[in-house]
């Protein structure tokens, strides 16, 4: 490995080559500390797409003596332009907590003992053998792209099995269904340059200046350099980002989706809308007596008739939001020559109403003309680094194939069949279960799973109604839970088999971002301990089940399923540890996804292309000299190849099949849950600028855990006189399904309003969804955390 | 410099200045939580500074904003500075300054504190306001004098969210144990190499995100960092960047971040006369238009 550093001695030798080697290669030299003459050792510097968030950053990893020493922003990064956030800057801190898991261990009554890699394999293997089809894989968006599709070639090529899910469905199952729904096809069509050009920025119920930092800099740097930009922040506290935004619109809970349907109204009112744009390119759509994600045709005077009663005072009483400020709105989207973007994130996917919203939101931009230009754009933002790359595209839910395929389409089948070879009818045209029907399954006597293997992710702490879905588990007989993980987490202390991964630069890897962009690393250190790539382990199962006779392990011609070859076409046994670099098996995999992914217009470049960039924007297309042409607008005739010459705007997927997407109405429906005598308060959970999701790998940097030790519940200063509660006094939120204690914060990060409390989940020994609700939207199955109903009362006792 | 702007003359700009920049984070920091207190003082006291360093100024433990308030003037640096303490440092930019080698371990052991590898964005050893980033600008935009340490002139472009990269080193609920990681970081360089003695140094490190050189080497710079020779503006004519070590040029988009006007003329006017070519980071302490 590492046949792409550079070490210093290199650039000493050719430091003019430096820049042409960063373009070329993929990496730069930019040794330590230097003094001509002295003897120093080679600190090699490689680019990596950072660890957590979606943003999809790039970062240039410092290595000496097989060790991480130093991070640097990557100037030569699109995305991030050489600038990180604090997360991005320690992200090499993440690799050497004290903790890390270096041994399998099984479980033997109440003890974790040490067992041996093959030990472990085979108990696996021999699990899922007996009962193949109550095995579940629980994946994750962290999962990298050829992880992703090794776990789903396995489990739908291999098992004829359909129960894989991620954690992404906890995260942006909304975005992908509002997707489908409005365009036939997933992902946004813009792009971060977006940012760069829009005039107004709206961002609904989402907080980037914590939670994708890089852009949110991206646009308020714009005014650094003397640019006039309007920031509008709709949201249910003020944040960091209402800081800066020069219209802060306060809502209730499920408020957004009133003011999407009031702006709508209004831009018809006042007929403002875009006709042209509408006419050329849009259809109506709503639900029919039986619910579908695609709905059914409405014509335009049904959706008129349908939304004259969200007037800006009825939208006022439903949001909390004053109606002039729903007039503001609907003026500016009434405006053509201003360019509107929006973001958003967790606030409108993790909602009961998900896809609705989605849909609404889209549908504003589409009936007032605000797509397709750079600068006007509706953008959701991913959490996870290949939440779009791994799931969505990849296709790791419990309903989908490769490359935007579903299992329920005998077409789809067919196609990935043919390219995986094997056997027609092996994969299972019924989904499997999704995140929250497969742990509920798995926590039930005698469910529809018993065996259940998660990977890149922490359930134990994410999932919603945690007492529910994952701590009933405890001491059931039959269950068996499997989790490879970097550290000790709330999933590995219920585990039954804990496998030790090798994270990040630890193993090769691609990741895609939120802007549809496909990136590729190397492996650039070892693994502590026995420590192995996921990908390792589920080729090696998969391997063993082989050996022991599995059919489904075998393709069309009787071989194994994930045969590779060296280039000399000599299988190389990466079952076996000891071979596993002996190829480059992420390029092999990558190579064979490849081969999915014209279908619905994601076109890949061979890998090696991305090695040389920074990421590429999909659909990258060959061109005549046979260069590699990325994507940055899609739909959008100016840019997207797969526009018919001529035409400003084409929806090429269109649900209508006419290349039309759909303006589609919803009737705005309460929470699933309010506040009554008994359960008084808004809950609200969410993240904090220190610490990834669940803090597994955060919390072991010592710089985030100092500015960041704990969790807490955000309040507002007059809850808290009522309460009696000052800073740092112990208060428990309960809900009616369950309980925790954490000290209050006045205020805090944020202000939240009256009637409001917010609380992150990054802390384990605080886990506040133990209190959240299953309750989620009925398309995208994606659980609501930002509202429960919860009562407060003063508690005793100490922090745990 | 410019004539005088509307908030005044120079001396007023600064005292200004100082009283603005104290007075809004005093407000947004030393905020009360609006409940009664009760007999207990609070339990979450700030943990004392893991940074204690026997020499050098810099290293005096941080104070909150919160007990500056209760103690006055006399909590900003142990009963030694008052208001009339706080300003924008004067300096006479024609001396030759006298460079004080011994200092210098001690600054970068303090720094090595600060950062979990060279290159990583230092964090912040006082409390901070949490929703804002304009108090950061009020002091680290013109190195604002407190006594006789500086706050830390901002070495790159300006960057609006300052707590994206910036953190604090402790916080409210910070009674558990923390972290311990096995993280050995890039240690910093401890000197530039020279051609022969006498020759000027080149740049051991890299210059992303350390453009301006000032902000440590100036005269408000960190003691044993400092420059003997303030007055010459463009640093690079004599020390050479290294290739190996900084294979990017800076980028002329940073170049255009400065502060917002608005900020710069609540912190008042730069604090040197002219701008300097090759010095991007200028623009955190404002041009002189």
């Amino acid at each position: 490995m590492n046949s792409m550093s550079v070490d210093r001695r290199d650039f000493l030798k050719g430091a003019a080559m430096a820049a042409a080697t960063a373009v070329a290669g993929g990496t730069v030299g930019l040794p330590a500390t230097e003094a001509f003459g002295q003897e120093v050792d080679p600190v090699s510097w490689q680019k990596a797409p950072c660890r957590f968030c979606g943003t999809g950053c790039h970062v240039l990893v410092g290595v000496e003596k097989d060790r991480v020493v130093a991070i640097a922003g990557d100037q030569s990064a699109d995305v991030n332009k050489g600038l990180l956030c604090v997360k991005g800057y320690h992200v090499g801190l993440i690799l050497y907590g004290e903790d890390r898991l270096r041994q399998p261990m099984l479980r033997r009554g109440e003890k974790m003992v040490p067992i041996s890699w093959d030990e472990a394999i085979d108990v696996i293997a021999r699990r899922i053998g007996a009962a193949p089809e109550k095995f579940a894989f629980y994946g994750s968006g962290q999962w990298t792209i050829p992880e992703g599709y090794a776990a789903q070639k396995f489990m739908k090529g291999g098992l004829g099995n359909n129960h894989i899910d991620p954690n992404a469905r906890l995260c942006m199952a909304s975005a992908v269904t509002g997707f489908l729904a409005t365009y036939g096809v997933d992902e946004p069509a813009g792009c971060y340059e977006d940012l760069d050009s829009c005039d107004v920025l709206i961002m609904w119920g989402n907080n980037p200046a914590e939670m994708h930092p890089v852009l949110f800099s991206r646009v308020i740097d714009r005014r650094s350099r003397g640019e006039e930009i309007q920031l509008i922040d709709i949201s249910t506290r003020r944040t960091r980002t209402t800081d800066h935004c020069q219209e802060f619109l306060e809502m209730q809970p499920h408020g957004d989706v009133a003011i999407a349907l009031g702006i709508a109204h209004l831009l018809i009112e006042n007929e403002t809308y875009a006709r042209d744009f509408v006419e050329s390119y849009c259809a109506f759509r709503a639900q029919g007596k039986e619910p579908a994600l695609l709905g059914e045709e409405i014509s335009f005077e049904q959706y008129k008739a349908a939304i004259a009663r969200y007037t800006p005072e009825y939208v006022s009483r439903l949001s909390g939001v004053p109606a002039e400020k729903i007039r503001m709105l609907a003026e500016l989207f009434g405006r053509r020559d201003l360019k509107i973007t929006s973001l958003w994130c967790m606030g409108m996917n993790q909602h009961t109403m998900g896809t609705a919203i989605n849909c609404l939101v889209h549908g504003v931009h589409l009936l007032s003309g605000h797509f397709g230009r750079p600068g006007d754009a509706p953008t959701s933002l991913t959490g996870q680094p290949s939440a779009c790359g791994t799931v969505r595209e990849v296709g790791t839910l419990a309903h989908a194939l490769p490359g935007g395929r579903v299992v329920a389409n005998e077409e789809h089948r067919k196609q990935a069949e043919e390219i995986w070879n094997v056997p027609e009818g092996r994969i299972n045209p019924k989904p499997g279960h999704h995140t929250v029907s497969m742990w509920d399954q798995f926590c039930t006597p005698g469910g529809d799973v018993d065996t259940i293997w998660v990977q890149v992710t922490n359930p134990g702490q994410t999932l919603p109604n945690l007492n529910a879905l994952f701590e009933r588990k405890a001491g059931m007989e039959d269950k068996f839970l499997i989790v490879s993980e970097v550290y000790p987490t709330a999933t590995t202390s219920l585990a039954d088999l804990v496998l030790p991964a090798a994270l990040w630069v630890e193993k090769n890897g691609i990741y895609g971002n939120s802007e549809r962009r496909t990136q590729q690393w190397f492996k650039m250190v070892d693994p502590p301990g026995q420590a192995r790539d996921d990908c390792w382990m589920t080729i090696a199962v998969a391997h063993r089940l082989f050996e022991l006779g599995h059919e489904g392990m075998k393709d069309r011609d009787g071989r194994f399923l994930f045969e590779m070859k060296d280039t000399n076409g000599r299988p190389v046994p990466i079952w076996d540890w000891q071979h596993y670099y002996d190829i480059n098996v992420d390029k092999q995999l990558f190579e064979e996804y490849r081969r999915f992914t014209r279908l619905k217009h994601k076109d890949l470049a061979p890998y090696d292309e991305y090695v040389r960039a920074r990421g590429m924007r999909w659909p990258v297309t060959e061109q005549a000299d046979g260069s590699w042409r990325e994507t940055r607008f899609r739909f959008a005739g100016f840019d997207d190849p797969y526009v018919e010459a001529g035409r400003e705007i084409q929806f090429y997927h269109s649900t209508s099949k006419n290349d039309r997407a759909q303006i589609w109405f919803y009737d705005y429906e309460p929470p699933s849950e309010l506040p009554d005598q008994e359960f008084p308060f808004w809950l609200t959970t969410g993240r904090v600028l220190e610490h990834w999701h669940t803090g597994t790998m955060t919390r072991r940097v010592p710089q985030l855990d100092r500015a960041m030790p704990g969790s807490y519940v955000e309040m507002n200063p007059a809850d808290a006189k009522e309460l009696g509660v000052r800073n740092g006094d112990l208060v428990a939120v309960e809900s009616r399904r369950g309980r925790v204690d954490l000290p209050a914060w006045i205020n805090g990060r944020a202000r939240p309003p009256r009637g409001t409390v917010f609380v992150p989940f990054f802390d384990e020994s605080m886990l506040i969804n133990r209190v959240t609700s299953e309750a989620h939207d009925p398309f995208s199955k994606q659980p609501d955390y930002k509202k429960s109903a919860v009562k407060l009362s003063k508690a005793q006792g100490n922090l745990p | 410099m410019s004539s005088p702007g509307p908030l005044g003359s120079r001396p007023t700009q600064i005292l200004l200045a100082a009283a603005i920049a104290a007075a809004a984070i005093g407000f947004f920091v030393g905020i009360d939580d609006g409940v009664p207190r009760s007999e207990i003082e609070n339990a979450f006291e700030p943990r004392p500074s893991s940074r204690q360093s026997e020499e050098g100024e810099d290293a005096s433990a941080a104070v909150t904003y919160e007990q500056l308030g209760a103690l006055g003037p006399a909590a900003l640096g142990g009963n030694r500075y008052t208001v009339a303490d706080l300003g924008v440092p004067e300096v006479d930019l024609s001396k030759e300054v006298a460079i004080d080698a011994s200092a210098k371990p001690a600054t970068l052991a303090d720094r090595a504190l600060r950062r979990a590898y060279d290159g990583a964005p230092p964090t912040i050893p006082h409390d901070v306001d949490q929703m804002t980033a304009g108090s950061c600008v009020a002091c680290h935009a013109t190195a604002l004098r407190v006594g006789e340490n500086s706050a830390p002139l901002i070495p790159h472009a300006y960057y609006a969210n300052c707590q994206q990269c910036h953190v604090v080193e402790s916080s409210l609920f910070d009674s558990r144990p923390l972290a311990t990681s096995r993280f050995v970081g890039l240690p910093a360089p401890k000197e530039g190499a020279r051609a022969w003695k006498g020759a000027p140094p080149t740049i051991p490190h890299a210059t992303w995100m350390r453009e301006n050189c000032r902000a440590c080497h100036g005269p408000t710079g960190s003691l044993g960092l400092r420059t003997s020779h303030p007055g010459r503006a463009n640093c690079l004519q004599c020390h050479a960047r290294s290739a190996s070590m900084d294979p990017y040029e800076p980028t002329i988009a940073a170049l255009l971040y400065k502060p917002p006007a608005a900020l710069l003329q609540a912190v008042g006017p730069p604090r040197t006369e002219e701008s300097h070519s090759n010095d991007i980071g200028d623009g955190a302490t404002g041009t002189s238009q």
